[in-house]
């Protein structure tokens, strides 16, 4: 298991993706079973939430209301309004923050980059590490909710709760990314905690906020939230442009892991 | 004998902070080479920049007899580094840590198992629970487990007890005769006086001597008792030149020149000489007397 960075750093996780798997099978089975217990009297739930104010239902991340009626749309409130973004923004945000700046701040990486790897050959393998990472945790996601849905018997359109999942995927490699940027620019972990989670939160805000007034409303589009849920995936399935557009920012913010790593001082 | 590495007006500026500034010096292949200066002088800096583990302002390391950024990946293999601030990571056991390292360099060649047995090392315990001098002792293995052709080892013993670093000056003679050559910085000047015959002296970011110790020795203060039949006046010795500390006890002299004596030996000559003792300075004294100028 310690042939390559890739396999190390594979083994390195394991854990964390056990203690990951056992909490999103146990947050999974407790909503499902939750869902399916008061499913008969969802209509009237259904008929309160909506009558929300508009500004409490963006911050929901629900801003087209909500259907409470389909388990897809209970989970679209529960799980990718505000808990899935939450979970992959830190996953993405950790796991991009240790490729440099973390392992700087715990004096592991001089040593390994004295050997012959090289700088491109290792943040190679570190950006898979994540991108395996990322995904382990989508799938999960997505395993966890199929497997009690059909235990439960709740109804859940698979094509669009998978492109939920993939929407959620790249908001997590997306901060992933900026991180792995913001860390290999600064080489200073607090640093690139610090800015990548500010970022993070005002991204989250501006695409909350900003469609409620008019005057701003089109910040929404610099916000990254704004390309991961605002399209409905649960709804319409995959936004191939929302996708292609989070899919670019994360190749160039990759692109520019490659170049500011090759300047910065291993000290 | 060719170099193995030579090292030409290296500098590093972090801004407007000086790192290290023209640091020039040469390695002999087969050669244990000492780096000397006190913390902050600027040997880390030295042998970071010679890396490219920071990239230097200017100047250039030439390793092999190629700079340092043509090196192929062979060539890098050859190359062992313990850095002065070494970590590793805390969740694997020395063992794993070791192998991590030893497939990164591709190595053909592992003698972690003999290195562990000399320096007393239990490899399966984890990193976490380890002493510093066990970590250190890791260092050391990891840098010599693979037979490199170039070890560069910053303050290696920092940490190991004196029987343990007795036995780190061993390892390093046994891989010098296999022909590994040996870049050792350390502020332990004993250390270096036992292992170097060449030492470079770094001061303030830059190297203010490069040269073998006997030479060193020969260039910088001696102190020098000499017993006439009948005592000399000390106005005797007002023409010689660099001379200090000069006292008369009785019929005996002592006194300190720095450089030649050939002014003292032409004084000296018109008396009877009983007996003349020169006191080689010890490599501290010469240290010390580059950071005191």
């Amino acid at each position: 298991m310690f042939y390559n960075v890739y396999l190390k750093n594979l083994k390195d996780m394991r854990n964390n993706l056990i203690y990951w798997f056992v909490g999103l099978i146990t947050l999974s089975f407790y909503l499902s079973f939750a869902y399916s217990s008061f499913a008969q009297n969802i209509g009237a739930f259904d008929e309160l939430i909506n009558s929300f104010p508009e500004e409490l239902l963006h911050f929901l991340g629900a801003s087209d209301g909500l259907d409470m009626s389909t388990f897809g749309g209970f989970l679209n409130l529960e799980i990718f309004g505000v808990i899935g973004p939450i979970m992959l923004v830190v996953v993405g945000i950790n796991t991009g923050t240790n490729i440099v700046a973390g392992e700087l701040n715990n004096k592991t990486l001089e040593l390994v980059m004295s050997t012959p790897i090289g700088k491109n050959n290792y943040l190679f393998q570190q950006i898979l590490v994540m991108i395996t990472r990322i995904i382990l945790i989508s799938l999960f996601i997505w395993f966890s909710f199929n497997l009690f849905g059909r235990i439960f018997n709740l109804e859940l359109d698979l094509k669009n709760f998978s492109a939920t999942i993939v929407h959620l995927s790249l908001l997590g490699l997306f901060f992933g990314c900026l991180s792995l940027f913001i860390g290999s620019l600064t080489g200073n972990k607090s640093k690139t905690l610090g800015i990548s989670t500010t970022i993070a939160i005002i991204s989250h805000f501006t695409n909350s906020i900003s469609p409620l007034i008019n005057s701003v409303e089109k910040l929404k589009y610099i916000s990254i939230f704004h390309y991961y849920k605002t399209s409905e995936p649960i709804i319409n399935g995959i936004d191939i442009s929302d996708g292609f557009i989070t899919s670019a920012l994360c190749i160039i913010l990759i692109a520019l892991s490659f170049f500011s790593y090759k300047y910065l001082d291993l000290n | 004998m060719s170099n193995i590495v030579q090292v030409s007006n290296l500098t590093k500026y972090y801004g407007k902070k000086l790192g290290i500034e023209n640091v020039t010096f040469f390695m002999n292949e087969g050669e244990v080479y000492g780096l000397m200066g006190p913390n902050g002088a600027g040997k880390t800096t030295s042998l970071r920049a010679m890396l490219n583990l920071i990239l230097p302002t200017s100047g250039e390391a030439i390793i092999f007899g190629k700079h340092f950024k043509e090196l192929n990946k062979a060539e890098l293999s050859q190359i062992s580094y313990l850095p002065g601030e070494f970590e590793m990571y805390q969740n694997l056991t020395g063992e794993q840590y070791l192998n991590y390292i030893s497939s990164l360099r591709s190595a053909t060649v592992n003698n972690t198992n003999i290195l562990a047995e000399r320096l007393d090392l239990n490899l399966n315990s984890k990193i976490k629970t380890l002493s510093k001098g066990n970590k250190q002792k890791i260092g050391i293995i990891q840098a010599f487990m693979n037979n490199p052709k170039l070890a560069i080892l910053d303050e290696p013993t920092s940490g190991l007890d004196p029987l343990k670093q007795q036995e780190f000056q061993n390892i390093v003679q046994e891989q010098n005769n296999l022909g590994c050559s040996v870049l050792l910085s350390s502020h332990i000047l004993g250390e270096i006086e036992d292992l170097c015959e060449r030492v470079g002296i770094i001061k303030n970011g830059n190297i203010v001597a490069s040269e073998q110790i006997s030479d060193l020795k020969n260039k910088t203060i001696k102190k020098y008792e000499i017993t006439f039949e009948n005592a000399p006046k000390i106005s005797d010795f007002k023409n010689v030149e660099n001379i200090s500390k000069l006292e008369l006890q009785g019929n005996t002299i002592t006194l300190n020149i720095k450089g030649t004596i050939d002014i003292l030996l032409k004084v000296i000559s018109k008396f009877t000489v009983l007996n003349l003792r020169i006191i080689e300075p010890s490599l501290e004294e010469i240290f010390l007397t580059f950071y005191k100028e």
